[in-house]
Order: structure tokens, then C-alpha cells, then sequence
């Protein structure tokens, strides 16, 4: 199968039993779209655990927590070596277009144990204790957007906070120019959109991928106090980075704390809108939030991701062949009875793991940075703002594809 | 197999028997000892299942290559004999072994 093609295909491969299709579009399912998660709960109840579906160039889905982790720690079997940001790009637009000279973003485009040595040095600068740093510009940026929708009592939270604040927090973990932030978070929604047609995507990349460039040239004469900088610095095998890998190192970075954190922001606050009791709890005891977080982090997963498979394999009973393309539906997986009892309920303190950082060696690296973004953005909006509600004039919008996500979220507030 | 002892911070202990060709943090999900918390599952990622290990031990062992020791550095609450033990093989050899906990995985 030719992954994300974004053709549906004539005749399902002779492998796949019939039992096992489920006509699943991940970019443009009505009831996708009508409420995401919703869908990933009646995909568990309704569609085989891993099915096979023609569309978008055909592949398999794996909905239970189980199956994913134990591909995710097989990546001798399940492979992220055919990854590049060119194809990401189409699966998105759901068109299909020629394999586009992608960038080989790193670490995620690696298998161990290449994976191993691009995947170590960004442990360090993101882990817990590195990113706490952080907390004092998170909340300045968080306040600075709250300023300028507070008095008017409404907001499209989407495009007025929840999309700004991990472009400006990433351009300052980066170490880019500030004064440039308005066109590149205007590069940023069209990398992302799924209007934007591939060719005009690809050109978008580009462009991000010159931005990027420039950066990382103009550290290369003169390193300062930022993640690029420390990047050039770091040993992979015993040697400096190559630009090449500078530039897959950074546009990872770039669009792993983008698309992810503003609809995780964004899927959150709409729970919280429909939810006033919580919102009062939360906003009465801040100490209940990174729980709260976490619970909302299950409820509302954004990515999933894909492996391609390196040898005919039986996997949970059903037969893959070499070359099948899988992918792990990581917001399907958080609703699976078998590891999350009650999964449509919001429980505070569940002990189990959610699945939406995923498992194995790729599992999230942004993702204490996530948690701490999202940590401080609670504490100021919920002191700030009043007990906020959906606007009921104008419902939230959401998309699909690789990311569930959020395009538009009116609110109101007294 | 492996008597390995887990003691939490509060004195609390939890004697595992342990499986050669675990990890010593496995032997400690295996068995739901509280402490460790192993977010990355298992790769050297996280630091977040940090241990002390007792100096008769530590010459005992093979030492931390360069990946653990960076890591080491982003945990909490360091001290000269602390290891991942995601990084430790259980052996034989390790029967008796003991690991104390730090007081938090994830925080100062």
C-alpha cells in the first residue's frame, strides 16, 4: 500500500479478511467531525480493535492500549524510518500529490538505534527539571493574551490563545526573533491547516524551513542562551549535528509543540465550558490541576502516528504483511474499556497511563513542557477570567487528519 | 532470579523477587512498588525511575554509560550513588540487592 496517498482504494489488498474493514476517514469523517472524540469512543464500540480501512491510500488502525504498546516497543518490527515531513504534509491536505522532497525530521523519522543517539540529546533541555525553567515566560505570555480578551467578555479561543502561545513559547525556546512572530505564526496555521491546498503546504514548509535555517546559521557564528544553540553543541555518534540535522531537529520542534498543544488547550477549555462544576473545583483548588490536566490530556488525545510494517507479522490475531502501513490511534486507544474503566467519564487521579503521549522510544519529548504549558495556563485563566460557556450562537469547529484538532472555539464570559 | 529490596523515603520497604533479564525499574512496576514512576518506559528518556544504590553495591555493577549519566543530571533530588534503574540488568548476582527511593521522581 502506497501510505496516504490520499486516494481511497479500488479493492482491499488479499490479505486483509473482510470482517476486519471498517470504512474509517480519518481526515474526513462527518462524525469525526462533528465531535472527534465522540467518534474515537464508537470507533472502540463499533469497529473491529485493529481494522483495515481503504481510504487515504489504505491502512490499518490499532485502537487498543495493548496492541499499541506492544507495537510501540517493537520497532525492529514497526518502523518510523519512512517518516519525512513531505508526506506528513499530504496526509493532512488528504490529497494526493507526488512524494514531495521531504525533511527527514529527527528524532521521529529514526528507528533505534539511530533513534537512540538523535533522540538523547533533547532528553536533557526537556526534561522536567530544565523546562521549570520556563515557567516565568509561559506565565507572561499566557497574561498578555488573557489582557487582550478579558474586557470584551468573549473570545475565539483557538485563534486568540490557544494558538499563540506555543508559537511565541516556541520561537523563545529556540531562540528566534521575537519581532518576526506574527509571520511566522501565520506560516504556522497554514502548515497546519487542512484548507490549504499540498502544493501551497510544501511551499510553507519551505518557507518555515528557511526561517529555521536562518536561526540556526546565525547561532552557528554566535551561540546564545537557547535550544538551537545548545543543539549545534550536543555529540550524535561522537560528532556535532550536521545542518541537515539542525534543520530536522527544528522543524520537529517546531510542529511537535504546535498543532499538539494548542488543541490540547483548546479540547480542554471546551470541557471545562461545558462543565461548570469542574471549572468551579479547578478554579477553587489549582493544587487538583496537573490531575485535571492529565484526565483532560486522556479524554482529548490530538496525535496519533504510523508505523510501517517490516516483515509479515501476526499482531493480537490479526495477520500484517511486510510494507503494511499502521496506524496507532492514540485518541481511540484512551476510550478502551479493558484499560480505562468508565472511559467517557471525567475521573480525577485515574492511576492508569494514557496512551496520548504514545509508548516506546518515541513516546512525547515535548511533553513536560506540555504539561508545565498547560499547568500555567489553567492557574491564570481560571483566576482571571469568570466561569466561561460555549458561545451558544456560534458552535466550535473541529478537523482531523494525523491530529484531532480544533479550528475555531467561541466562548463567553460575564 | 533476584531478592531485590525497595526502600521508599518514608522508610516504608517492599521485597520483590525479580526476573533475570529485567530491568531492576521493571521489577519495581512488576511488582507496583510505589516510587518509581518510569514515564518513558524504559529508555534511558525520563529519569524519572531514580534510585540509590548502596556503595557495596554500585562497585558491583556495571557503571552508567554517557546516555544515563546525562540523564542522571535531570533528576531530582541527586546524590553520588544515584542510578536509573531502567539501566540495571537483574542477575543473579544482584540477590540481596537494596535501592532506596528518592522522596519525589518529579519534583524539588
Amino acid at each position: 500500500m502506497s501510505a496516504f496517498s490520499g486516494q481511497k482504494l479500488d479493492e482491499i489488498p488479499a490479505h486483509v479478511p473482510p470482517e476486519l474493514v471498517y470504512e474509517y476517514d480519518n481526515a474526513r469523517d462527518p462524525r469525526m467531525l462533528e465531535d472527534p472524540h465522540a467518534r474515537m469512543r464508537s470507533i472502540i464500540l463499533e469497529a473491529p480493535p485493529i481494522f483495515f480501512s481503504p481510504y487515504n491510500g489504505g491502512q490499518w488502525f490499532v485502537t487498543r492500549k495493548k496492541a499499541i504498546v506492544d507495537i510501540t516497543m517493537n520497532p525492529a518490527v514497526y518502523s518510523n524510518a519512512f517518516l519525512t515531513s513531505g508526506q506528513h504534509a499530504e496526509e493532512h491536505a488528504g490529497e494526493n500529490k507526488d512524494a514531495q522532497q521531504g525533511f527527514m525530521m529527527l528524532p521521529i523519522a529514526a528507528d533505534p538505534p539511530q533513534h537512540t543517539a538523535y533522540r538523547a540529546p533533547l532528553n536533557q533541555p526537556l526534561s522536567a527539571k530544565s523546562v521549570a525553567g520556563l515557567e516565568a515566560a509561559i506565565r507572561t505570555m499566557t497574561n498578555e493574551l488573557i489582557d487582550k480578551v478579558l474586557a470584551a467578555g468573549r473570545c475565539d479561543f483557538f485563534s486568540e490563545i490557544a494558538e499563540p502561545l506555543p508559537v511565541t513559547l516556541f520561537m523563545k525556546l529556540a531562540g528566534m526573533p521575537t519581532d518576526r512572530l506574527a509571520e511566522f505564526r501565520h506560516l504556522a496555521t497554514q502548515a497546519t491547516s487542512a484548507t490549504v491546498d499540498a502544493a501551497t503546504r510544501a511551499g510553507v514548509f519551505k518557507q518555515i524551513a528557511g526561517i529555521l535555517a536562518e536561526t540556526i546559521k546565525a547561532r552557528q557564528e554566535k551561540r546564545e542562551d537557547d535550544l538551537i544553540s545548545y543543539l549545534l553543541d550536543v555529540k550524535i555518534n561522537g560528532r556535532n549535528p550536521t545542518f541537515q540535522e539542525m534543520l530536522g531537529y527544528s522543524i520537529t520542534l517546531f510542529l511537535g509543540g504546535l498543532e499538539t498543544v494548542v488543541n490540547a488547550l483548546s479540547f480542554g477549555v471546551r470541557h471545562l465550558a461545558r462543565d461548570q462544576e469542574l471549572q468551579a473545583k479547578l478554579r477553587a483548588d489549582p493544587s487538583l490541576l496537573p490531575g485535571a490536566i492529565e484526565e483532560l490530556l486522556r479524554l482529548y488525545g490530538i496525535a496519533s502516528t504510523v508505523r510501517q510494517v517490516m516483515r509479515d507479522e501476526v499482531c493480537h490475531g490479526v495477520q500484517f504483511k511486510k510494507g503494511d502501513t499502521v496506524l496507532l490511534l492514540l485518541p481511540a486507544a484512551n476510550y478502551d474499556d479493558e484499560a480505562f474503566p468508565n472511559p467517557e467519564q471525567f475521573i480525577l487521579d485515574r492511576k492508569e497511563q494514557h496512551q496520548t503521549f504514545n509508548t516506546g522510544p518515541h513516546r512525547c519529548v515535548g511533553l513536560n513542557l506540555a504539561r508545565l504549558e498547560m499547568r500555567v495556563f489553567y492557574q491564570e485563566w481560571l483566576k482571571r477570567v469568570p466561569p466561561f460557556r460555549l458561545d451558544p450562537e456560534k458552535k466550535p469547529q473541529f478537523m482531523g487528519g494525523f491530529n484531532l484538532a480544533v479550528t475555531s472555539l467561541p466562548l463567553v464570559w460575564s | 532470579m533476584a531478592k531485590i529490596k525497595f526502600i521508599e523515603a518514608d522508610g516504608k520497604e517492599h521485597e520483590v523477587e525479580a526476573q533475570e533479564g529485567r530491568s531492576v525499574m521493571q521489577a519495581a512496576m512488576d511488582n507496583l512498588v510505589p516510587g518509581i514512576i518510569a514515564e518513558c518506559g524504559g529508555f534511558a528518556s525520563c529519569a524519572t525511575c531514580h534510585g540509590y544504590i548502596d556503595e557495596a553495591w554500585l562497585k558491583k555493577l556495571p557503571p552508567p554509560d554517557s546516555v544515563e549519566e546525562g540523564m542522571i543530571s535531570c533528576a531530582f533530588h541527586v546524590r553520588p550513588n544515584s542510578r536509573l534503574t531502567c539501566q540495571i540488568q537483574v542477575t543473579p548476582a544482584l540477590d540481596g540487592l537494596v535501592v532506596r527511593l528518592p522522596v519525589s521522581q518529579t519534583s524539588e
